[in-house]
């Protein structure tokens, strides 16, 4: 503790993290506090750093699918969805348009039980848990339906250079327009207590405000940078399917805690929208094209996960392994906006603050 | 290959700047490990930097040689801080003017004296 003036209530430096109930990852931020209240607040990183990014270097081209999926469990399909894109770029593929709305329709249910997961963990930080076990209730039927339609729950590892590996059944594809349509009942259920129930407003509302004008000079992306008002979103760049589909980025105007929430919920109801027109809009045809060759050249390319804005940079030499593959993960861009909700606000609302911006920092580490 | 804007040392933040007023948001840097690109030279750090506006993006790029010290834009834009950390732990690039410096400390412990995406080690300066 140190006084600094005579004037000044004492300064105190309180760790938050690495490990912490409300964090599912470890994310140590060093927060100084007069009495109870955040006057400023330093991360620290490098807990589960993995160097996934120099793996490219000893994993070929093709490998390398298998590894940027595992930089993030819960997003690892848009993970390889946008590797995917950077090699067909740069070799010049052709990705049937059947695999195009294939990958949407998965990309959009990781997108539904990655929101559904951090609804529920977003009710537990405030100690709401009986709301934490309705959503992680109603992300099973997700999560089923990954595991019968790709043989896993959480990493389905579908995507392959030039298009995807499994493809959907027309049986399935009823199954899973059912599935989804009880699962949209079940989660409409929950809307009332999500956004109007006493607790979960008095605990969220105003609480680690954001600026539409600093979200964008600090890099927010995603639900953080969306729940600013900012209606930026990367599918609106229009890759694979979604020129196809009806879609309009989501946006709530106020900048704090419930306005991410917010934006949240309603993105878990307009994924589950996209997977049932995806699965009635997509064609007939071939599942992947094929691959010729060694990858030359650089190029980039940026998709929506459910955290925000992925950038990956790839680069080819002509040989099979890539010298370069750089990721830019949501998280990461999310730092530093956190970093500016916190000063002012009450130490019990920095975890409700911090789980506000969906913290991943395993993909933010690599 | 990309569409960028050729900067150095010398003209990096103005043209940040540039960018900066004009709306443009920091999207990260890209570093790359180079081999060298005449017999007999040395094998350099190529230097990407990306932004974005209104989903359009924009690269500069730079050549930094093995342990160079960059510019910082983290005066301009705050976001650089820890992607400039991040490259200062993985690649041993300096950055001048960093506003947050964690002296290589980001990722790695104190006593890790070796930039792990390059095969040079770096020296650190005791302080004191």
């Amino acid at each position: 503790m140190q006084q600094n003036d005579e004037n000044r209530t004492p300064r105190t430096v309180i760790p938050f993290g690495p490990q912490h109930p409300v964090l599912p990852e470890p994310l140590h931020l060093k927060l100084v506090v007069e009495d109870e209240t955040v006057v400023e607040a330093v991360p620290a990183l490098g807990y589960v750093h993995r160097g996934l990014e120099g793996l490219s270097s000893i994993r070929d081209f093709n490998q390398m699918v298998f590894v940027v999926e595992r930089v993030c469990g819960i997003c690892s399909c848009i993970h390889a969805v946008t590797y995917c894109h950077c090699l067909e770029k740069m070799m010049n593929i052709e990705v049937p348009e059947r695999a195009k709305f294939l990958r949407v329709i998965w990309g959009e249910l990781h997108r539904a039980h990655s929101h559904l997961l951090w609804l529920g963990l977003f009710a537990d930080s405030f100690g709401f848990e009986s709301l934490f076990m309705a959503f992680w209730k109603v992300r099973e039927r997700i999560m089923d339906i990954n595991e019968a339609t790709a043989g896993n729950r959480v990493i389905v590892s579908v995507n392959v250079v030039g298009g995807v590996r499994r493809d959907l059944t027309p049986q399935q594809c009823r199954w899973i327009s059912n599935e989804l349509n009880i699962a949209e009942g079940e989660i409409r259920a929950l809307m009332s207590t999500m956004l109007n129930d006493y607790t979960v407003r008095e605990r969220t509302v105003g609480k680690g405000v954001l600026s539409a004008e600093t979200a964008l000079k600090l890099g927010a992306v995603g639900p953080t940078l969306r729940g600013s008002g900012v209606a930026q979103d990367a599918r609106q760049l229009g890759y694979d399917a979604f020129p196809s589909l009806d879609f309009e980025p989501v946006t709530a105007p106020d900048g704090d805690s419930y306005s991410r929430a917010k934006v949240r919920f309603l993105e878990t109801l307009q994924s589950l929208e996209l997977v049932r027109q995806a699965i009635s809009r997509m064609p007939q045809g071939e599942l992947a094209a094929k691959v010729r060759g060694n990858p030359e050249g650089e190029v980039t390319d940026r998709t929506e996960q459910p955290r925000g804005e992925v950038f990956y940079y790839v680069k080819g030499d002509g040989t099979k392994y890539l010298p370069r593959v750089r990721i830019r993960t949501p998280t990461f861009s999310n730092i530093m906006p956190l970093l500016a909700m916190l000063p002012g606000c009450q130490l019990a609302d920095v975890p409700v603050i911090a789980l506000s911006i969906d913290p991943c920092i395993s993909c933010t580490e690599r | 290959m990309l569409e960028t804007i050729a900067v150095t040392n010398d003209t990096l933040r103005a043209e940040a700047q540039k960018l900066f007023d004009g709306g443009w948001r920091l999207v990260t840097y890209t570093a790359t490990k180079c081999p060298p690109s005449v017999e007999g030279g040395d094998s350099y750090i190529d230097l990407l930097f990306h932004f974005d506006k209104d989903l359009e993006l924009r690269h500069l790029r730079m050549s930094v040689p093995e342990k160079g010290t960059v510019t910082s834009l983290s005066p301009i834009y705050l976001a650089a801080v820890l992607i400039e950390n991040e490259l200062r732990d993985l690649f041993g690039l300096t950055f001048e003017g960093l506003v947050l410096d964690y002296s290589g400390t980001l990722y790695l412990e104190g006593d890790v004296n070796r930039a792990p995406f390059c095969s040079f080690t770096t020296v650190r300066k005791e302080k004191g």
